[in-house]
């Protein structure tokens, strides 16, 4: 049987040698895919992905030169690709066949990149284990009794079970930091605004980001970077200089990583607390520095998100009135109609965060619920601010515990949002964060490292993981399926 | 972190604000979920936020303009996202009749 390389840059050397031809390479995915039983893809793009491979090839034959020319690339569902079915894991959205790309998708077919088919999720991206998708729930592949994270779940696992370089997820709460986390592999949340979020699917706006999976840190820089830059069509979008991570040098010597003691709390895992602290000692030895920092306001971060995050929903989710788009109920009165449509097309917790966030923004708790949490949203961010004018980098755990298994905290929401208590505070802050793998636990599921960085430096995020991954063969690791 | 008191009625109310039909059964499990999670929101009261101002935005912004210029979508391909439609418009059950 013929191996095909794994790495996005493994895959364009290969292409480029003409070892192999795109469209042998994008075959060998489409079996894999459809071999596969982690539950990764809600639609397949078999017709798409062999189109734009031939195209690769005949560019390739052409000489030109791309940054993903060629490579096979999966794309959550909660990103429009127009004209291939775009469901955000959800019924409401089922059968909906979206009018135009997202620019992000655009800009992965302008850079040459075969998409092979959408991944699955949270409903609405709203969750982190992947258990809450009406399309059911997707495995990881380290233990197929264990969730892969979420929301970006199938994305995640669809890297880290070797059937893509490159996966699209997107970033509210941790939904990429935590898969990235859970399953063993490299992934980026970049700053706010870094990155457009024309055509991907609203959930909380002043959070979400979309981001990037990859099996190393070079393929994520080379991915994020064909993807970021300002989109007239997204005014929250910012104009930055491309990182050409081939030019970045690993030297991270007098690199400052600021330890915060606040992260380092109870009800981290002993394990998880080990491999973070040994991921540390690694950073050291490459002759960077540490320096404690405080992040005071973190313990509130999660209460801040809850009142914020919901708010935000359930003003996007208002536009699912069963007339525009998707599940229409079969009633006649209009707001029978709405209300029926809605509770058959969402799902429990998509409902729940609806009420949440109607219930805080309602009168009487507007100022109490929804001004409170903005308030205390300035102060965690003014603590990050804080702590890097001590520092360049901060460490922290990406989840407290290494893994859980499908059905464990499916019942207690509250036990499921605490779950993200680490990649919460970032995102509240609008800053990059970063899951690199660091060790594993005594039953052999992953644990993530998170590297926290300044608004818009991804660079040195880049930098601090490429260095890492140099001297480290965590992320080389693969679950062998 | 204790648990907040919701009424049923006020679940209700919050269901139908969020345009959702809700059974009995739901009412009740939302009521204790509901409960918890805003229960554990609480710790926000224990953070003083005098003269701190809301953020609504983490980066420094200012508003975008661009020109008014109308891009025209194909009408067929925005009308395959919708539940139900005749020619170029969407089609809606009748919600004011005629009277008899």
């Amino acid at each position: 049987m013929t191996t095909f390389p794994t790495t996005a840059l493994e895959i364009k050397k290969s292409l480029q040698e003409k070892k192999f031809s795109s469209v042998e390479i994008t075959k060998a995915t489409l079996e894999n895919i459809k071999k596969s039983d982690l539950n990764a893809f809600i639609t397949i793009d078999e017709k798409g992905a062999l189109e734009a491979a031939t195209l690769a090839d005949k560019k390739i034959k052409d000489h030109e030169k791309l940054p993903l020319l060629g490579v096979p690339v999966a794309v959550k569902d909660m990103i429009l690709t127009e004209g291939l079915k775009t469901t955000a894991a959800s019924k409401m959205l089922s059968d909906y066949i979206p009018p135009y790309d997202a620019t992000v998708v655009r800009k992965l077919r302008e850079a040459g990149a075969v998409i092979v088919g959408k991944t699955n999720l949270d409903e609405f991206a709203m969750g982190s284990s992947n258990e809450n998708s009406s399309f059911g729930v997707v495995k990881n592949p380290w233990n197929k009794e264990f969730v892969p994270g979420g929301s970006s779940g199938g994305s995640a696992a669809s890297v880290a079970g070797r059937l893509v370089p490159i996966a699209l997820g997107t970033d509210t709460g941790g939904s990429i930091r935590q898969p990235a986390s859970l399953c063993g592999i490299t992934g980026m949340k970049p700053t706010y605004g870094k990155v457009s979020r024309y055509g991907a699917i609203a959930f909380a706006s002043s959070l979400d980001q979309i981001g990037i999976f990859s099996q190393t840190a070079e393929d994520c820089a080379l991915a994020l970077e064909t993807i970021a830059g300002f989109d007239p069509q997204d005014s929250t979008s910012f104009d930055k200089p491309t990182i050409d991570f081939e030019k970045i040098s690993k030297d991270i010597k007098g690199l400052k990583i600021g330890i915060p003691k606040e992260l380092f709390v109870d009800g981290l895992e002993n394990e998880v607390r080990q491999a973070i602290e040994a991921g540390i000692k690694t950073l050291e030895s490459l002759g960077c520095t540490t320096v404690p920092v405080s992040l005071p306001h973190s313990e509130v971060g999660l209460a801040v998100y809850y009142v914020l995050a919901p708010a935000e929903a359930a003003s996007n989710l208002g536009r699912y009135d069963g007339i525009r788009y998707g599940h229409r109920a079969d009633k006649k009165e209009l707001v029978e109609l709405y209300c029926a449509s809605r509770a058959e097309g969402f799902g429990a917790e998509v409902k729940r965060r609806i009420m949440i966030g109607n219930y805080v923004l309602s009168s009487g708790y507007y100022d109490a619920y929804y001004i409170k949490a903005q308030r205390v949203r300035r102060l965690i961010q003014q603590d990050y601010k804080n702590a890097f004018a001590l520092c360049d980098v901060i460490a922290a755990p990406v989840s407290p515990i290494a893994g859980f298994k499908i059905g464990e905290k499916s019942d207690d929401p509250l036990q499921m949002y605490l779950t993200d208590i680490f990649t919460i505070p970032v995102s509240l802050a609008g800053l990059p964060g970063m899951s690199i793998p660091c060790g594993f636990n005594k039953n052999g599921l992953p644990i993530g490292l998170q590297l926290i960085g300044r608004a818009f430096d991804e660079e040195t995020l880049y930098k601090t993981s490429m260095a890492f991954q140099a001297e480290t063969d965590f992320h080389k690791q693969s679950p062998g399926i | 972190m204790s648990k907040k008191e919701i009424s049923e009625d006020e679940v209700r109310y919050i269901a139908l604000l969020s345009r959702l039909h809700v059974t009995d059964d739901e009412v009740k499990k939302l009521q204790s979920e509901l409960g918890n999670i805003l229960g554990h929101v609480d710790i926000l009261n224990t953070v003083d936020v005098s003269d701190i101002e809301p953020l609504s935005h983490v980066h420094d912004v200012c508003n975008v303009m661009r020109h008014d210029i109308v891009h025209q979508f194909e009408g067929e391909k925005i009308l395959k996202g919708t539940p139900d439609s005749s020619g170029t418009y969407i089609r809606t059950p009748l919600v004011i009749d005629g009277g008899e």
